[in-house]
């Protein structure tokens, strides 16, 4: 059973082949079949395990200690040289203090071997497909973007190679993090994604970039600390290193380790007080937010906190993780309401998904985890759209500002109708999140704890706000102000690559769209019912209500479209009061004058102001974090 | 699903028209007595409806027609589904499709008369979302049903027990219904400062179907309030009775407000009435269960 292995292994080596590969289009080449053979071997290691999930394989890796020491280390004095070199106190002490807890950490490790290596279950399987398949179509799309990028951007170093080995590589280290079972191998990949993420956010080298690169690394080294202090803790105590291990050795033995880790989980899926890393990655170019946003990094905190449902069940732990984790839902999806900025909604988005998946984790009945499967799945597939939508939508409109996406469909008529696509999977009924979303609402109502009216209460509020910003953004795309104007002006920089893997992650939506009662039936229930002894599945009518829904929300639009098409008729302009205007509404006033009308949307930001949600968000969050800790240690 | 269910559903399908265009003509007849006036017959809706599609359709875009459609479809779907007996919490959502179509239309058109309109159309919807979802948990701790059959057959006062919701769920309704105070998308009169706001694009058929539209909406609304009243059969006609003349009465003597005041005032009636409603369910749980 070595196939795990090679999966993980895969990218890796492809990334240190692209590294030495000076010529372009050789490296592309090499790229674009790194990505296909390792969403190949995704592919084949699912068909491969299916019969026999949940799967455990128990290897003797020699050397396992030294191994791991020597990575955390050279990783640590990566981190303290960067540091230094910049000037970063705060970094240099957090690399120092890694390297002594990596250090000392074998005192109480050592000679525990972990019983289980690996672990594959259905989860798992969701998350080496989202990898394989949406990170290697996050891959082929950088190597269109970062030509385009690197030729509109002459200011930035030319550091392509080094761009295409760190993604490669942060592909491996998400594999090698879903797949180990052995805690500390986990960590090990735990702090490759922190390295990887550190790097690609610093790719432009400016100012602003090396600030939020440090941000994030800041914040994701403290993640880490607290993972490694939990894998020690509970060596120590239980004399287990094992993942799967965590429910058997008692309440009050796990309860300080897994506090440790959850922690972990909320920096890494950038939940409060921690979403400023997530919110400062945006700098990056696009293909590094899609990969962050969809594939990796936050996708690896909340496996991390699914995987720890079963402890958090019912402890004073998970429900602070819950409460984060609906804090950080509606403060995302709140200022999300007014900005205007696209991957910074695109980024808030997440935020708040992501918080609604902490919830379902940290309350963790068996429907909720069902929720939290299948928000991972939509949300992955549709921001790795929309985030590779919207950056190749910047090179022809010269802009990520949602208003100068107005009428999108006749300038960008390819992307836009993506973008849509992207939109309506995250929100509109009776798509994937929103299937998800109605599901987790559900079972808040159903539950008599004081905990649900306040979950029942702000996901009503948030989902409002949520349906506010994206309808607010889907109107400024199909906006046609000049219907007879030509199609697809701001398109010629679109490229094929990049159109190729943006309309496979659409179909891919809509499949998935589509296929969910299946994928419920055949991949979610038997997940449940190994993990948690009991199946969720939906009610039958609810089902065929839902699918009845998607098929005439896809079918009814696209079909009275092609007849409106056909039958061209005449077609009389916009009201404008009575006056006379040309083509793009342009008003014909007095003495000659034209003027163009303008609109502008509303952002509410008496309302939904940012920084004062922030602060307050933040403030709040790190009272629980605190609450947390004071529970566990008391 | 219970046997009388698809039978309500088809009902609702084949005389919703007739009930929505009485409850339009009814409204427009008492708006005009306690405005002194001697007002239109009651069946006018029905004849303005034939006057709209007797108009030639003249769409200002491609894209008009399809959406105004599927809000059509989508509208008259989600009373269908109400009244068939299909989880109100999921259909809810439906409802929320419908209204984004028609904003969606009215965005489309590049108008700016159009576009603020649909710009408060969403603001409104943001505005009632919260309360209409805790309307259903309201019923879902009456009942422990989400369904239309059950919440109506459940044989306890609701109103009793949902006082505050149902004030939300009355505030939703004007919002929903576009009545004074709250018509500031579009209002049934042509004299606001956007014109007709949300539908100043629409003419003849299309604005003919987002009528018909409203009125099986107001249907399937009027259905929720009733299911406030379903225990009594004097109070299941009285209920909805009494709530249509306040809100006909509302619309009258109220003056349209700014989005803003709309916005904070139907959230903080949902908080204040619609959560403070459901907080003594929470607290007595445990005696119930």
């Amino acid at each position: 059973m070595t196939l795990p292995i090679i999966l993980t292994a895969t990218p890796c080596v492809f990334g240190l082949i692209a590294l030495v590969i000076r010529d372009y289009r050789l490296r592309r080449a090499v790229v674009t079949i790194a990505a296909l053979i390792q969403a190949a071997l995704a592919v084949l290691l699912t068909i491969q395990v299916w019969p026999s999930l949940p799967l455990r394989i128990t290897m003797q890796i020699p050397h396992l200690d030294q191994f791991l020491l020597g990575g955390e280390l050279v990783l640590a004095a990566y981190f303290a040289i960067r540091a230094v070199r910049t000037k970063r106190l705060l970094t240099l002490l957090l690399a120092i203090a890694q390297v002594v807890v990596a250090l000392v950490g074998p005192t109480w490790t050592s000679g525990i071997e972990a019983q289980t290596t690996i672990v594959i279950d259905q989860l798992t399987i969701l998350m080496v497909l989202v990898i394989g398949i949406v990170g290697g179509l996050i891959v082929i799309y950088a190597t269109g973007y970062m030509h385009t990028f690197q030729e509109e951007h002459p200011e930035v170093r030319d550091r392509r190679r080094t761009f295409s080995f760190v993604f490669l590589v942060f592909l491996g280290g998400m594999y090698g993090l879903v797949l180990a079972n052995d805690l500390r191998i986990m960590l090990f990949f735990w702090e490759i994604t922190t390295w990887a993420s550190f790097v690609l956010i610093g790719y432009n080298e400016d100012k602003v970039s090396q600030k939020n690169a440090f941000l994030a690394l800041n914040l994701n080294i403290l993640g880490g600390l607290a993972f490694a202090i939990g894998i020690i803790v509970l060596a120590a105590t239980a004399g287990t290193v094992d993942m799967d291990k965590l429910g058997t050795v008692g309440a009050a033995v796990a309860a300080i380790p897994v506090a440790c880790m959850a922690l972990a989980g909320l920096v890494k899926a950038a939940q409060l007080p921690f979403t400023p890393w997530l919110l400062g990655a945006m700098v990056a170019p696009t293909p590094v937010s899609a990969l962050l946003h969809s594939s990796t990094m936050v996708k690896a905190g909340v496996f991390l906190l699914i995987r720890l449902a079963p402890v958090l069940v019912g402890t004073p732990t998970g429900l602070v993780v819950a409460l984060i984790g609906i804090l950080t839902f509606i403060v995302g999806a709140f200022i999300a309401v007014s900005r205007r900025n696209a991957k910074r909604i695109l980024a808030l988005s997440t935020v708040s998904n992501l918080g609604l998946i902490v919830v379902c984790a940290g309350i963790g009945t068996p429907q909720l985890i069902w929720a939290a499967f299948f928000l991972i799945l939509f949300h992955a597939v549709a921001k790795a759209l929309l985030f590779m939508a919207v950056g190749s939508s910047s090179f022809g409109t010269g802009s990520l500002d949602i208003e100068d996406m107005g009428g999108l469909i006749v300038k960008q008529p390819r992307i836009a109708l993506l973008l849509v696509i992207g939109i309506a999977v995250m929100f509109v009924a009776p798509f994937g999140m929103l299937i998800s979303k109605w599901t987790a609402m559900e079972a808040f109502i159903n539950m008599t704890s004081w905990i649900s009216p306040v979950m029942v209460v702000l996901l009503a509020f948030g989902s409002a706000t949520t349906v506010l910003f994206w309808t607010k953004w889907l109107g400024l795309l199909i906006r046609l102000s000049d219907p007879a104007a030509p199609r697809g002006l701001l398109e010629d920089k679109y490229s094929g690559a990049e159109f190729l893997s943006q309309s496979s992650l659409a179909i891919l939506a809509i499949l998935a769209c589509v296929t969910f009662p299946f994928i419920s039936h055949y991949v979610v229930s038997p997940f449940l019912l190994s993990a948690y002894g009991q199946a969720f599945t939906l009610d039958q009518g609810n089902v065929v209500v839902t699918v009845l829904m998607v098929v005439m929300t896809v079918v009814i639009p696209w079909l009275l479209l092609t007849i409106s098409r056909r039958g061209t008729k005449r077609l009389s302009g916009a009201y404008m009061s009575g006056r006379p205007t040309e083509a793009g509404l342009v008003f014909k006033g007095t003495a000659g004058v034209k003027k163009a009308v303008e609109l502008r949307s509303y952002y509410l930001v008496k309302y939904f102001d940012e920084p004062w949600l922030l602060r307050w968000g933040i403030f709040l969050s790190i009272i629980l974090t605190i609450t947390m800790f004071g529970t566990v240690l008391i | 699903m219970k046997g009388y269910e698809l039978y309500l559903a088809i009902a609702y399908l084949v005389l919703g028209p007739f009930v929505g265009g009485l409850i339009d003509g009814v409204s427009r007849k008492v708006t005009a007595r306690l405005q002194g006036r001697v007002g239109p017959p009651i069946i006018q809706p029905f004849y303005d409806l034939r006057k709209l599609f007797s108009r030639k359709l003249d769409p200002v875009n491609s894209l008009q027609m399809p959406l105004v459609v599927s809000h059509f479809i989508f509208a008259v779907a989600t009373g269908f589904l109400i009244f068939e007996g299909s989880d109100i919490l999921l259909i809810i959502f439906v409802l929320t499709l419908a209204a984004i179509f028609l904003v969606l239309a009215a965005y489309s058109t590049g108008s700016p008369f159009s576009a603020i309109g649909a710009d408060r159309e969403l603001i409104m919807m943001t505005a009632y979302e919260p309360m209409v979802i805790l309307t259903l948990v309201g019923f879902f701790k009456v009942a422990g049903s989400f369904h239309f059959g059950d919440i109506a057959a459940v044989g306890k006062p609701t109103i009793l027990l949902l006082p505050g919701i149902f004030l939300g769920l009355v505030f939703v309704l004007i919002m929903k219904l576009r009545k004074s105070p709250f018509d500031i998308s579009t209002s049934h009169h042509a004299h606001q400062e956007l014109v007709k706001g949300l539908t100043a694009d629409l003419g003849g058929p299309a604005l003919g179907l987002v009528e018909l539209a409203d009125w099986y909406e107001s249907v399937y609304l009027y259905g929720l309030v009733f299911l406030f009243f379903s225990w009594n059969p004097i109070a299941a006609v009285l209920g909805p009775l009494a709530t249509y003349f306040i809100i006909i009465l509302i619309d009258n003597v109220t003056a349209r407000v700014k989005w803003e005041l709309a916005l904070t005032s139907a959230w903080i009636v949902a908080i204040v009435a619609g959560v403070g409603n459901l907080i003594p369910f929470y607290l007595i749980a445990r005696v119930v269960h």
